[in-house]
């Protein structure tokens, strides 16, 4: 997957200035910065799903920019803070097998099951009403959905927001065993859960402040470029593995 | 599968009746809008179109006096109606499609069409146009091509929503996955835009601009609690919405009350039983 030069603006305020990265799979690959620093924007522009001012995404050698049927193809996505309307009838069944039927796959059935029993969504929850889930389940239905057809290279926006505690460790080992197989991008400000499984990082602050393993980026002296007087009061480098330096 | 084998069951004793009582017209014109709305209203839930779908009869409600004022200079009221009623919905439909909240839109869409739809009005009356069937409506007017009409619109709504409900409820959960996914979603938008005001200002004349209310937004809070899957919710709706016009013409008739008036107040006493029964409402 490669970012090239990529500019993201909206209503002439540059979100995003000429973001440069080629990673490839597999692995983890966590994109970090502070709310607003583009995180989102970056993945939603590799999605497709925004068209950006300048720059193009290129995913396994297929210019992908601004188009979400030809990103879609490739590439599965885990929407932050996923749900839905209070009373949608939508089922969580429904919802995997629906967006297989959309992709054209001839058995959605079959597929959606086993993507279902392979995220850990028990069978008891698989009729029910999406609305009617805790935040954890329903996370790891929406990862059934976007792992169901099968795609190389997988984006997750903040997947750990707004899970328990207890929660967070199942969904961060579930995403561990997903990326080794597969490009997996999660974007993240809260990257220690899955700081022991990342293989690559990616600071953000309107623009790529830096990049490379955690060993290189994840250390005090980086983050502060970013984050300022945070990192030394502990709210990035804090989490159980701790940081790198 | 219970809840239709027993929904439906209800539908064919209270049609079987009704066409034992009442000319085939009414039944036609109740069964067919009350199929129409229902089939509508759990996918408004599902797409988060509350209040759009109480904008939309204010929308109805101009378009078809307007539409009436320009039938007396020699235009075709029921076709100026439509187009004007179209652009509003679609207007407010596409401003939702650019990333407006839905409820922002609604609002804006509402607040313009309630000042349009007192004006025109206003402006039918002094024209000397009868202008109480738009806004309590009556069934009982509709003449045989009317009730065909609203019938194959009931039929159309449902089988629309039938084949493609599921899909239209996935771009509610999720837009961008559903254009990740190839789904034409603008395509699937104007056609449910295109649902909701064929059905408000189509249907104005028959159940009147008070109870559009009613029976777009009670059959989906009615159902909803007791279905899963978007196809499940449209037929049980629909199902649902045709039993309430066909129980409000009976019970409308014997009482000597208006069949609309009738249906929504069916419809009430059905949500209500379903709040008491204590089923997952959300």
């Amino acid at each position: 997957m490669e970012v090239q030069e990529l500019t993201v603006e909206y209503s002439g305020v540059r979100a995003l200035d000429r973001v440069n990265m080629r990673i490839e799979g597999p692995g983890l690959v966590q994109v970090i910065g502070p709310n607003g620093s583009g995180k989102t924007s970056l993945l939603r522009a590799i999605l497709g799903l925004v068209k950006p001012s300048r720059g193009r995404i290129v995913i396994e050698g297929i210019d992908v920019t601004g188009s979400p049927r030809l990103a879609g193809r490739m590439v599965g996505y885990v929407p932050q803070r996923p749900g839905a309307p209070r009373l949608s009838p939508v089922t969580v069944l429904e919802l995997v097998e629906t967006s297989l039927r959309m992709r054209g796959h001839r058995d959605p059935r079959g597929l959606a099951e086993d993507a279902l029993d392979a995220a850990g969504v028990g069978r008891e929850h698989w009729g029910k009403r999406l609305w009617e889930l805790s935040g954890g389940t329903l996370q790891r239905v929406f990862i059934a959905r976007a792992t169901a057809p099968g795609p190389r290279l997988l984006v997750m926006d903040e997947p750990l927001a707004n899970i328990d505690p207890g929660g967070r460790l199942g969904l961060a080992k579930l995403i561990a065993r997903l990326s080794r197989d597969r490009l997996v991008i999660v974007a993240s400000h809260e990257p220690n859960l899955l700081l022991p499984y990342t293989r690559y990082m990616v600071l953000v602050d309107r623009g790529v402040v830096a990049q490379g393993p955690p060993s290189q980026v994840f250390r005090k002296h980086v983050l502060e470029r970013v984050y300022g007087a945070s990192v030394t009061r502990g709210l990035v480098l804090a989490g159980e593995e701790g940081a790198h330096g | 599968m219970k809840l239709l084998a027993v929904l439906g069951s209800i539908a064919v004793v209270l049609a079987g009746a009704a066409l034992s009582l009442y000319p085939p017209e009414w039944v036609l014109a109740l069964a067919g809008a009350g199929l129409a709305y229902g089939a509508l209203s759990p996918l408004l839930y599902a797409r988060r179109l509350l209040f759009m779908a109480g904008a939309a009869p204010h929308a109805a409600l101009a378009a078809a006096s307007i539409g009436a004022a320009l039938g007396a200079w020699g235009l075709d009221s029921v076709l100026a109606g439509l187009v004007l009623g179209l652009s509003f919905i679609y207007t407010a439909g596409y401003a939702v499609y650019r990333g407006v909240d839905p409820d922002t839109a609604a609002s804006l869409l509402a607040g313009f069409t309630a000042s349009l739809g007192v004006a025109g009005l206003y402006f039918a009356s002094s024209l000397g146009i009868q202008v109480s069937g738009i806004i309590i409506g009556d069934p009982l007017l509709a003449s045989r091509l009317e009730a065909v009409t609203v019938a194959v619109l009931g039929l159309i709504t449902l089988l629309i929503l039938a084949r493609a409900g599921d899909v239209m409820a996935y771009i509610g959960v999720d837009r961008d996955d559903a254009a990740l996914s190839g789904a034409r979603v603008l395509v699937y938008d104007i056609t449910l835009y295109t649902l909701i005001a064929l059905l408000t200002v189509g249907l104005i004349r028959i159940v009147g601009f008070i109870l559009e209310h009613v029976l777009l937004l009670i059959p989906g809070a009615l159902i909803l609690p007791l279905s899963r899957g978007a196809r499940t919710s449209t037929l049980a709706g629909g199902l649902v919405g045709l039993s309430a016009g066909l129980g409000g013409l009976l019970l409308g008739g014997a009482a000597g009350l208006p069949p609309a008036a009738v249906s929504g107040l069916i419809l009430m006493a059905g949500y209500s039983l379903v709040l008491l029964g204590g089923a997952r409402s959300g």
